[in-house]
């Protein structure tokens, strides 16, 4: 079966670890990676995927040493085999002009600034990954627990 | 303000003198500060400054009067008032040195001989109307530069202002959360040392002590080892990678606990001791924000006589954790004491040595060094440090006594983009001056301060 993996960089490990607490709900139903910079996770999704992977979701800090998030994700957003993966900014230190280039060139779904409210982030993760596996094509029932209900009745409805 | 240079050819002036000013009963001294004449008043002269300095000042109603223009030996005065027929003078005319003037009368020219004065004058009149041009333009100048300067200063006072309050708020804030953190951290500490958890208790101490000490990609590595050698699930795997597990230690697992169960208590105790270190260690590095934004704010500026030796010293104890991966050599000469305030002095040194060791261990030199050398002579003192660390590049080297730059954006080393702007006006307070050379060798910090 593929594996559907959620991964977030951040080069905080602070930041990470806290992170980890907030997403420690979808470890039971996906594979959940940390990484330190982007070239560590651009890195990782090539393996994943080599090996079968899916990726799912990529939460992303912007200001990083090295390659930023947006230029990350930009680089997810034009590599076709990431077509589907859904991508969120999450940062304390975006500037105006950093966003708009998210939003137009790295087609992010959905921008949370630092510090993040956990009920917020965990209910932006899963309406995402409710639309990654309904977008996919990913049989949904086994997932259905973790999945935002109401994106995925919503998105059931539309199809009827 | 100098004296604008003369444009005119000075054979033309010495005849002019001779044709015109020759009338040794049309002469005037002033002493300084004599008004040759006032805003206003008529004038019918026209005067040549045989010796001396005038100066030109327009009353504004203000205290401060405009100077406008100013004219030296061989210069003329009264050039408008005489040929433009307004017969009043536009400014005050005030003697800045004795000074010894001659004149001419404008009704001794009136009829026939005027076409002829203005013929001669022609020069004279021009280069008087662009030498105050150029005046005008240079005041321009040096005003717009000057209030550039106090612009940047009031924003560094007003900031400083703010940063003070800030820092006692934030700081009392981050008093609570750093106390209440050790408060509890000790509290579970009391609770499991001798309790029947006290097995895998240590791993409590483990993560408050060290944090999460391996990077992801250490992580990932042992994931896959724990996997296929213990043969567990994959979070367990994860979870025995975190902590850093050692095979030895592992705890026995009572009869009714899986070994996964076993790992999940151990992953638990360590994760609660990595978020009260992670706690500690972010309260820590939001109150070394707010020491480096206090820096900005005047607190305490007072002077006394100092070693400079000494304040070099107590930066060195202050870097204790920066300088020990460092090869460090100071050089002290013999400096006399000197009139400063020792907390900006400290303040200097570490922003800079500090900067360098970083560079150092960012760019992972094999062997890092910082020298410092001081040394005296009868103007002042002179300070080096240098280290061997990445050349810094010309396009950075313009800006990094600019408040605001920084090249450290990670992790948390991170820079406000203060350091060196501070740097920079702690020198500048003692009239000192900064220089820093870089290239692929050493990149060398040099100040000087003058003895007063």
């Amino acid at each position: 079966m593929d594996k559907l993996n959620i991964i977030y960089v951040d080069d905080q490990r602070e930041v990470l670890s806290t992170l980890s607490k907030d997403l420690e709900v979808f470890e039971k139903y996906f594979s959940v990676e940390e990484c330190e910079s982007a070239d560590e996770a651009l890195e990782l999704v090539n393996e994943l995927d080599a090996s079968g992977g899916l990726i799912a979701l990529i939460i992303s800090d912007h200001i990083m040493p090295g390659k930023s998030g947006v230029d990350f994700l930009i680089e997810i957003n034009n590599d076709g085999r990431f077509g589907q993966t859904k991508k969120m900014l999450l940062t304390g230190q975006a500037t105006h002009q950093d966003t708009i280039t998210a939003i137009n060139q790295a087609n992010i779904e959905k921008y949370i600034e630092k510090p993040w409210k956990s009920e917020e982030l965990i209910d932006s993760v899963k309406i995402l990954l409710t639309e990654y596996i309904l977008n996919a094509g990913i049989d949904y029932e086994k997932y259905t627990p973790i999945l935002h209900q109401q994106t995925l009745f919503t998105i059931l409805q539309s199809r009827v | 303000m100098a004296v604008p240079q003369l444009h005119i050819d000075p054979d033309l002036i010495a005849q002019l003198k001779l044709k015109y000013f020759a009338d040794k009963k049309k002469v005037k001294h002033l002493k300084k500060s004599d008004y040759l004449m006032r805003q206003n008043q008529k004038n019918s002269r026209l005067y040549i400054v045989l010796q001396g300095l005038v100066a030109g000042f327009l009353d504004t109603g203000s205290e401060n009067h405009q100077e406008i223009f100013r004219s030296g030996k061989n210069m003329f005065v009264g050039v408008h008032s005489f040929f433009s027929k307004s017969d009043s003078a536009y400014a005050d005319l005030i003697a800045l040195e004795d000074s010894k003037l001659a004149y001419i009368e404008f009704s001794d020219y009136e009829g026939a001989n005027e076409a002829k004065l203005y013929e001669d004058f022609v020069q004279v009149i021009v280069n008087e109307l662009s030498s105050r041009q150029v005046f005008a333009k240079d005041a321009m100048l040096e005003k717009e530069a000057a209030m550039k300067k106090l612009y940047h200063s009031d924003k560094l006072a007003t900031l400083g202002q703010m940063a003070a309050g800030l820092a006692h708020e934030l700081n009392n804030a981050l008093g609570v959360i750093n106390g209440n953190s050790e408060w509890i951290a000790q509290q579970i500490y009391n609770r499991f040392k001798n309790s029947e958890e006290k097995a895998v208790f240590s791993y409590f101490e483990k993560g408050y002590e060290n944090g999460q000490l391996l990077s992801s990609v250490e992580v990932r590595k042992k994931k896959k080892q724990f996997e296929k050698q213990l043969k567990i699930s994959s979070s367990s795997a994860k979870h025995l990678a975190q902590i850093d597990f050692d095979e030895k230690s592992l705890p026995a697992t009572s009869v009714s606990e899986s070994l996964d169960e076993l790992i999940g208590r151990m992953h638990y105790f360590w994760e609660i001791g990595v978020a009260i270190h992670d706690i500690l260690v972010a309260s820590k590095h939001g109150v070394h924000v707010l020491k480096s934004i206090k820096q900005l704010s005047a607190a305490d500026q007072a002077r006394h006589e100092v070693e400079l030796n000494d304040s070099i010293n107590e930066a060195l104890i202050l870097l204790k954790n920066v300088v020990k991966h460092v090869d460090l050599d100071f050089k002290a000469g013999k400096i006399p004491t000197l009139v400063a305030n020792n907390g900006e002095l400290v303040q200097i040194w570490v922003n800079i040595i500090k900067n360098g060791c970083e560079s150092m261990i960012t760019a992972g030199i094999p062997e890092p060094k910082i020298q410092i050398k001081t040394s005296a002579n009868k103007k002042g003192v002179t300070i080096e440090i240098s280290n061997n660390g990445p050349e810094i590049p010309g396009n950075v080297k313009q800006k990094i006594f600019q408040p605001n730059f920084t090249t450290k954006k990670g992790g948390l080393s991170f820079g406000l983009g203060l350091g060196l702007s501070i740097v920079q006006r702690l020198v500048d307070s003692y009239n000192g001056a900064i220089e820093v050379e870089s290239n692929s060798k050493e990149t060398k910090f040099k100040i000087k301060i003058p003895i007063s």
